[in-house]
């Protein structure tokens, strides 16, 4: 396991399971917001995360937002189940740094294409990379710390030709240390995604295969 | 080799191998215009917007789950197609008029050329009414009722509106009268009358088949700037 993808995923928890996680990393309020190190500091005490989100997909053809339901769960180092529930059943897994796609029909759960879809590897390796905390580092996005009341992590395209297929990426955290409040992906001026997390639980025990191929 | 026949005689148990069946047309005046009236009934005439979830299966054994949303304006032939992954990635984005195919966005390996024309002929076949109005009208060889309308690159649309024990179905033949497209519909659900479940199926060694199954839909003004990025 690489300090990396440790990382990665400790950030990922701290995000999801709000001022929980940052009180267990011993993180304080001012500090939470004020570097990206902070962020991966608060992390370290972060073993397991759960949480159930609510996606919303924003297009300019649809009077209004789709919504779709799931829930998050996270293991450190790098294990993370991302299960659609509504409107249609989905489950990403990594598991242990390997990616795939099961979706779910006529009563089973089957392998699927769109793990291997490159566009879907690109967003999941970009997801880790703002988990680490290393945007400076990204040669894909420019990050930006924007501090106030709900401090922003705003990231926007380093690439003009990426700029095409994403515009920016805002990460809102709440005005609590390691709170985050929602994950909002702007494809163009008529098409964003909105993610927001909620009913975390940190550091309880998973269930039992959460990071195993659905059956 | 075998296993490409199997694959074959597959396709033609799904689709169907046969060129384009005799239209016996009907005999009497009031039951083709019953039946062009039937025919009529089975996509709806006024501008809507949709949202299905997509079950995919692809050559190779690869299935996908993908959702998409369509604005359809019949009265102008135009419609607009977004097709997204679950995680709410758009992937796919186009419009289609009569003045031609316009891709919004296309993430690879959706960027493929061939892909939008074709993604959008299937949009058009199972969402729009067939191009021309004066269909021929009648009855296929196995007994169906059916409106045939042909198309203006030569190939055939046969409606077969649902019958006592059989599905709405919608057929596709290209020039040369091969079977290149199937669309079975489901009862119709809604003020609106769109099919609650969509199958179509494209035949061949790298067919492919779609089952769409509406999660919601409603009637749309159809602005110009709806259909534009």
């Amino acid at each position: 396991m690489s300090a990396s993808r440790a990382s990665i995923a400790g950030l990922l928890a701290v995000l999801v399971a709000g001022p929980a996680a940052a009180a267990a990393a011993g993180a304080s309020g001012p500090v939470w917001a004020r570097s990206f190190e902070s962020i991966r500091q608060a992390a370290a005490g972060v073993k397991t995360v759960q949480a159930r989100f609510t996606q919303e997909k924003h297009l300019k053809i649809l009077a209004k937002p789709l919504v779709s339901t799931g829930r998050f769960a996270f293991s450190a180092p790098d294990s993370i189940r991302w299960e659609y529930e509504a409107p249609v059943r989905s489950v990403l897994l990594m598991n242990r740094g390997k990616l795939s796609r099961f979706a779910f029909r006529d009563g089973a759960w089957v392998a699927d294409a769109a793990g291997r879809v490159e566009a879907m590897r690109v967003v999941v390796a970009e997801i880790q990379g703002w988990l680490t905390g290393r945007f400076e580092q990204s040669k894909t996005f420019s990050p930006a710390l924007e501090p106030g009341a709900r401090p922003k992590v705003v990231l926007t395209p380093a690439d003009p030709a990426l700029a095409d297929f994403i515009q920016r990426i805002v990460l809102t955290l709440a005005d609590r240390p390691g709170e985050l409040e929602s994950i909002e992906i702007v494809e163009s001026p008529s098409a964003r995604t909105l993610l927001r997390f909620e009913h975390s639980r940190l550091n309880a025990a998973l269930e039992p295969g959460a990071f195993e191929p659905p059956r | 080799m075998r296993a490409a026949a199997s694959v074959l005689a597959i396709a033609c148990l799904t689709v169907g191998c046969a060129g384009l069946p005799e239209l016996v047309p009907n005999a009497e005046p009031a039951d083709s215009a019953g039946l062009m009236a039937r025919c009529r009934g089975i996509q709806p005439h006024r501008a809507f917007r949709a949202v299905h979830a997509i079950d995919a299966a692809l050559p190779m054994d690869q299935v996908s789950s993908l959702i998409g949303a369509s604005l359809v304006d019949p009265e102008q032939r135009r419609y607009r197609a977004v097709l997204m992954s679950v995680e709410g990635l758009t992937l796919f984005d186009a419009t289609a008029s009569p003045a031609g195919l316009v891709v919004h966005r296309a993430v690879p390996p959706l960027d493929d050329p061939d892909f939008g024309p074709g993604l959008m002929a299937d949009v058009a076949l199972a969402l729009l009414p067939p191009a021309g109005e004066r269909p021929l009208v009648g009855a296929l060889p196995d007994g169906r009722s059916a409106c045939r309308y042909p198309q203006a690159d030569g190939g055939v649309v046969d409606l077969l509106p649902a019958a006592h024990d059989a599905p709405t179905r919608i057929d596709r033949y290209d020039q040369d009268h091969h079977p290149i497209r199937r669309v079975v519909l489901g009862p119709a659900t809604g003020p609106l009358g769109l099919a609650g479940r969509i199958v179509l199926s494209a035949p061949g060694l790298a067919g492919y088949r779609l089952e769409l199954t509406l999660l919601e839909a409603e009637a749309v003004t159809p602005t110009d700037e709806l259909f534009t990025p």
